[in-house]
């Protein structure tokens, strides 16, 4: 792969983002908790073990009410799932070459997603394992670390090589996480890959990351597609009917996801690398 | 000549450098590289297209287009180029005599320098002694192609050449060519004499057939012995030149003149007194067949108003007519004679009078004599000579040949200096630097917008 090619393959962390995440986990405080209701997010699928109920609490969701209960003794009460996810998450970052396309970079925003998860879930008292594609290191960070220290660990990351999160997937020992992370742009994972990973209680959440060109490519006369990982090539001149093919064809795609996603109960969701990580992050915790 | 032409022709190879650019541009251009993470989608996209479309090569960006052109239009300024003007071609004018004797045949008079170089038998030949009359080469053939021949050795691309005569419309021709038949055709009255004087200007040629003095025009003059023959009538008697003093009157039918449309008064008195004077039959009677010497034309149309007219000290109180008679009615060119309160009353041309009014009131006012010259002068003027009969001034010998070459006209100059286009091509070349940096810029500004 030559130099310069890829636009941003490393991680930087800019001064406000600790402002930003404290922001986010302010706002999404006691998510984890209120997660313990039915289990819904604004994702794809969802996953719960009932351990019992809780009285509902002001400002909650209407929809966390349990109705039956209501009904029969007339005092609102919230049903709560018992997740093992409460107690360890494992976040696994696609550091391939690709995820160094487009401007932010992809890792960029996997990784500005990826330490805000962690500063989200430390605030659950979540122990997370940080994974790496393109190494065999993990990092686990718990409260004595804090987010910094995945920060660190983030930073120290490069978009580079072929190996994906369908690589990380087979190296990644993920046994005792409850809650697991998929961030990476998704073009080399097999979904049997994915149900080899599915357990009971087990949330599984695909953050798909694209560039703005791999979401809508811009009209050019002539363009050289280049596969960093591989090397390939093809030459292609982007009118507005090769625009247009382009999308179907990754509408497919994404189609086949999130029916997968859907049957499998696969929390998921794409996003461009311009997205402001806060949103990603509250659309894979927030409940709907 | 007008057309474009540049002031330093060899700046325009370099036009090649522009030229070289866009060859080399679209020779040497190379797709835009991107890494993608979806390259396996392009793959099968680039699978359906076919080759045709992965493997199109670039087109040549418009700001380099913009800026060839600019570079183009900037070399092409600095060329000099301008657009010359036409350069208008000299004029030259012929002035040809067209009096009677110009039409006599061309007999050389003995002792000229031309008559010296010729043995008897040219001269006949030359002269149409032995030839007859219908292949008689006559005077004004003898000097115009004189001319003609001078003038074709003179001649310059672009000049053009301006044919006059007394009693024809001016005849301008591009190339030293003789004017029409027609156009040299003798009149049936006299024609005026040239204004020699007033003509003798650079670049004008008379054709005549008597040697004038010129100063800077040029002259062919024919030159022909004296030619006997029918000079005019005495009452109805044809008179005949023999040459020397000697006039023989021959017996002739008397010429006819018409009188028509006009009611008796003091005109019409005046004219019976002069037909019968010269000889003249007068008639009423026209037909198309036959050219009385003169006719004179009244009208029928009588108006209620009544004018007082007059000219050469005499007047006429007569009545006003509406229009006009006669076989042509409104005949040009013609020569006004008498006109009142801006309206033409009698106008004629040779061979034809137009009286416009009706009745005159006699006795005319003023001197009666005066009267009687002024409209015998009319009537002479007026009537057409007789077929053949050419004056005995006009058959005395016209002298030799003489051709002299005076000064060709001058050069004409340059109406507009030629139109420089080197600023308009600057503005072109600032312009469009200007377009294609904008160009560039934009495509910057987007990469950058889309990189950020």
């Amino acid at each position: 792969m030559e130099q310069g090619l890829l636009p941003s393959p490393r991680v930087r962390f800019g001064p406000d983002y600790l402002r930003r995440v404290g922001g986010l986990v302010g706002r999404l405080a006691g998510v984890t908790e209120r997660r313990e209701g039915r289990g819904h997010s604004a994702l794809y699928g969802s996953g719960e073990e009932f351990v019992g109920y809780r009285p509902y609490r002001e400002g909650e969701s209407l929809a966390a009410l349990d109705w039956n209960l209501l009904a029969r003794l007339d005092q609102p009460f919230v049903r709560v799932s018992k997740r093992e996810a409460s107690e360890s998450w494992a976040i696994l970052l696609d550091t391939s070459a690709s995820m160094g396309v487009g401007t932010p970079g992809k890792l960029q925003c996997a990784a500005e997603v990826a330490a805000g998860l962690c500063a989200v879930g430390l605030r659950g008292s979540a122990t997370i394992t940080l994974w790496s594609s393109s190494d065999t290191e993990r990092m686990q960070v718990d409260r004595t670390h804090g987010v910094s220290s995945a920060m660190q660990w983030l930073e120290s990351k490069q978009a580079q090589g072929e190996a994906g999160l369908e690589a990380l997937l087979a190296k990644a020992r993920l046994a005792g996480a409850g809650r697991v992370f998929l961030i990476g742009d998704f073009f080399d994972v097999d979904p049997a890959s994915i149900a080899r990973i599915q357990r009971r209680g087990r949330e599984l959440v695909f953050l798909r990351i694209l560039s703005e060109d791999e979401l809508v490519p811009a009209q050019r006369e002539a363009v050289e597609w280049i596969d960093p990982e591989s090397g390939e090539s093809r030459r292609m001149r982007v009118d507005r009917q090769a625009q247009a093919d382009y999308e179907l064809e990754l509408s497919h795609n994404l189609e086949a996801w999130r029916a997968f996603a859907s049957r499998h109960r696969i929390s998921s969701g794409c996003w461009s690398s311009r997205v402001p990580f806060e949103d990603i992050v509250n659309s894979a915790l927030a409940p709907s | 000549m007008s057309g474009l032409a540049f002031h330093s022709p060899g700046v325009l190879f370099a036009l090649a450098v522009p030229v070289l650019v866009l060859l080399f541009a679209k020779l040497f251009a190379r797709p835009e590289r991107h890494a993608t993470g979806s390259l396996v989608l392009w793959k099968r996209l680039a699978a359906r297209a076919g080759e045709a479309a992965s493997s199109k090569r670039p087109g040549v960006p418009l700001p380099l287009w913009l800026l060839s052109g600019a570079l183009a239009a900037a070399i092409l300024a600095l060329a000099g180029p301008r657009i010359d003007r036409e350069v208008p071609g000299r004029l030259w004018r012929v002035i040809v005599d067209r009096t009677p004797s110009m039409y006599l045949a061309c007999l050389p008079e003995r002792g000229s320098e031309e008559l010296k170089t010729l043995s008897p038998s040219e001269l006949v030949d030359r002269t149409l002694l032995g030839a007859s009359e219908s292949n008689a080469l006559l005077r004004i053939e003898v000097a115009l192609d004189a001319a003609l021949t001078k003038l074709a050795e003179n001649w310059k691309p672009g000049d053009r050449v301006r044919f006059s005569s007394p009693g024809r419309n001016p005849l301008q021709l591009d190339e030293p060519v003789s004017p029409p038949a027609d156009w040299l055709a003798p009149e049936r009255a006299e024609a005026a004499e040239l204004d020699l004087v007033a003509n003798d200007t650079r670049g004008t040629l008379f054709v005549t057939d008597r040697a004038v003095r010129v100063e800077s025009a040029s002259l062919f003059a024919s030159g022909g012995e004296a030619v006997p023959g029918l000079v005019g009538r005495r009452g109805g008697d044809r008179l005949e030149w023999r040459g020397g003093k000697e006039l023989v009157e021959l017996d002739g039918e008397p010429r006819t003149v018409l009188y028509q449309g006009m009611p008796d008064g003091a005109v019409d008195s005046l004219f019976e007194h002069w037909a019968s004077d010269r000889g003249f039959l007068v008639t009423n009677d026209w037909s198309e067949r036959s050219t009385p010497a003169l006719s004179v034309w009244g009208a029928w149309e009588l108006l209620p108003e009544r004018s007082v007219v007059g000219r050469d000290g005499w007047s006429l109180d007569v009545r006003r007519v509406e229009g006009a008679m006669g076989p042509e009615l409104d005949f040009h060119p013609r020569e006004v004679w008498l006109e009142h309160e801006g309206e033409e009353l009698v106008y004629w041309k040779p061979g034809q009078i137009v009286v416009r009014w009706g009745e005159d009131f006699g006795p005319p006012g003023g001197d009666p004599a005066a009267f009687a010259v002024s409209w015998a002068k009319l009537f002479d003027r007026a009537v057409l000579p007789e077929v053949g009969a050419v004056s005995l001034a006009e058959r005395q010998s016209a002298g030799a040949p003489k051709w002299i070459l005076g000064e060709p006209p001058v050069e004409p100059a340059l109406a507009n200096p030629p139109t420089r286009l080197d600023s308009v091509l600057a503005w072109v070349a600032a312009v469009l630097a200007a377009a294609g940096a904008w160009s560039l810029l934009g495509r910057a500004s987007k990469v950058a917008v889309r990189d950020a």
